[in-house]
């Protein structure tokens, strides 16, 4: 008996598995409305348990939608007087402790010699102004050029700060600026170190704070609650020359989409790949930091 | 042709037809296992006979069948657990979004200044401070500009002639085209507001002397408290160098 051929046909399964090609069409047909289903389901259930967070109030202006925008910034170092308004209104604007080193933005003045090398001074973030000569630390040295070069979060496309992040508690929004969630951050300071730019810092205790949390990491949002309602960031606003230009990237008739078309720019720290979303008009005699 | 060497010749008879050999075909499944006797002793899997490993498989495929399933389902389940807005869910950070949307701002902007201060808006159009924001110097004014009327009952800091320095004193880096004053050489007689409007920004030129100066002795001989000539009101004595600074006359005073 068990040497007899055994005929099989040629749709037959290679094995009997007790199941057969019905049964698992039938119980397809049942588990994918099943799935969806049940993802609408416990959607349903978070909008339900989740007033306090989604307010059902709409905004003020009308729905803001962050997949329409692509924010960019533009610093017009040929203009910059270095007069530090923009830290003091970024100070006010965000409520930012009171000592100058827990700072959002700064103005850098660099100086460049005959010889190459870019010196740069920063007293204080430069909010209460600079000395009238630089610093250059080789005696003698015939400086070339001196300019303001104000400094702020790069908002980077291909962000550090994010990737290193051990708790997702700083993430990227789809208009491309770069928040913390200060319920999620742990304070670590990973990401203050990451960030090639030293565009972050911990809020400490005892002061002004952005959001009435010590102790996590904060940076530049581009004023996030201003630019979703139409206005502009509190330094562009501020500054006396125009040197900060902030818009939509993706309408080419906003003012930095006019300012890109218009000047040559170059971005800090290209080489890192990170993508900013920061440019700099001015920098090209700068060699590459 | 060449004709095939002998021996292959021998093999190589077409013409008769060769025994059919055919491998008996193990039945694969439905099959009355045969009782067979197994030795008492514990093998590995591997070793068991053909026929029983057989049956391992088709048990194991049954299983894993109905695990599929279940690890389906329960996935899905999981995935609707952690769909869209919840704790840990793809779109878990939006909550944190809207907290940093629903900040107030605090600096109004400019055209909210306007509809109360016209006339100081007016003076300042017109000027070459037309782009400088009102809140660079009297700080951020959402609050004052608010509904609350106690918030705008409240005054925002006038500020001292101090500040124009922060933009206008001549230190390296600035723009060359930028207007820029050595504060000691241009003025040093006190604040920038003496001569300067805060708002038009334009120099009100002091009275310049009209009667000759040479041989006469000092100005706070005459133009003082007490002289012959009165010192107008609201303006300190200030050392006697100074006084031409601004009175001198209109050819050789200081810009």
């Amino acid at each position: 008996m068990m040497n007899e051929p055994h005929e099989t046909g040629p749709h037959d399964p290679p094995f009997d598995v007790g199941v057969d090609r019905r049964t698992v069409l039938k119980a397809g047909l049942v588990a994918l409305p099943g799935l969806a289903g049940s993802s609408l389901l416990f959607d349903w259930l978070t909008r339900l348990t989740d007033v306090g967070t989604t307010p059902d109030v709409e905004p003020i202006v009308s729905r803001y939608d962050p997949a329409a925008h692509r924010w960019g910034f533009v610093v017009d170092t040929n203009r910059c007087i270095g007069c530090g308004l923009c830290v003091v209104a970024c100070k006010a604007e965000n409520h930012l402790p009171e000592d100058p080193e827990y700072t959002r933005t700064w103005v850098e003045r660099h100086t460049t010699t005959a010889g190459g090398t870019t010196f740069v001074d920063s007293p204080d973030g430069g909010v209460d102004g600079f000395a009238s000569a630089p610093r250059v630390t080789i005696p003698g040295a015939m400086i070339t050029d001196t300019r303001f070069v104000a400094r702020l979060c790069m908002q980077c496309e291909n962000s550090p700060c994010t990737t290193v992040c051990p708790v997702g508690a700083t993430y990227r929004t789809p208009d491309g600026v770069i928040l913390v969630d200060e319920e999620r951050c742990i304070g670590c300071g990973y990401c203050v170190v990451a960030c090639p730019y030293g565009a972050r810092y911990l809020v400490p205790a005892g002061g002004d704070t952005p959001r009435g949390v010590p102790g996590v990491a904060d940076k530049c949002t581009f004023c996030y609650h201003r630019i979703t309602v139409g206005l502009r960031p509190a330094c562009v606003e501020a500054c006396p020359v125009g040197a900060r230009t902030f818009g939509d990237l993706n309408d080419p008739s906003s003012p930095v989409s006019v300012a890109l078309r218009e000047n040559p720019t170059k971005v800090l720290k290209a080489a890192l790949g990170t993508r900013p979303r920061v440019f700099y008009v001015g920098l090209e005699g700068e060699a590459e930091a | 042709m060449s004709p095939l060497p002998a021996r292959l010749r021998r093999l190589h008879r077409p013409h008769i037809a060769r025994p059919h050999v055919r491998l008996p075909r193990l039945p694969r499944f439905h099959i009355a296992l045969p009782h067979v006797a197994l030795p008492h002793v514990a093998l590995p899997h591997f070793a068991l006979p053909r026929i029983a490993w057989r049956r391992v498989v088709i048990r194991t495929a049954k299983i894993g069948t109905l695990t599929v399933a279940l690890s389906v389902a329960l996935g899905g389940a999981a995935f609707g657990a952690v769909t869209l807005y919840s704790a840990y869910g793809p779109v878990r950070n939006e909550p944190n979004t809207q907290a940093w949307r629903d900040l107030t701002p605090r600096a109004a902007g400019a055209l909210v200044c306007t509809s109360c201060h016209a006339s100081e808006a007016t003076a300042q159009d017109a000027s070459i401070h037309a782009d400088v924001s009102c809140e660079d110097c009297h700080g951020p004014a959402a609050a004052h500009a608010g509904d609350e009327a106690a918030a705008r009952a409240t005054v925002l800091p006038v500020p001292k002639g101090g500040i124009c320095a922060s933009c206008h004193a001549a230190i390296a880096g600035r723009p060359s085209t930028f207007p820029q004053v050595d504060l000691a050489a241009h003025f040093s007689g006190g604040s920038c507001l003496r001569c300067h409007d805060p708002h038009s920004i334009v120099a009100v030129r002091p009275p310049a002397v009209t009667h000759p100066l040479a041989n006469l002795p000092e100005c706070t001989t005459c133009h003082a408290p007490g002289g012959l000539k009165k010192v107008p009101s609201g303006h300190e004595i200030v050392a006697d160098a100074v006084c031409l600074a601004c009175h001198g006359h209109a050819a050789t005073r200081q810009p």
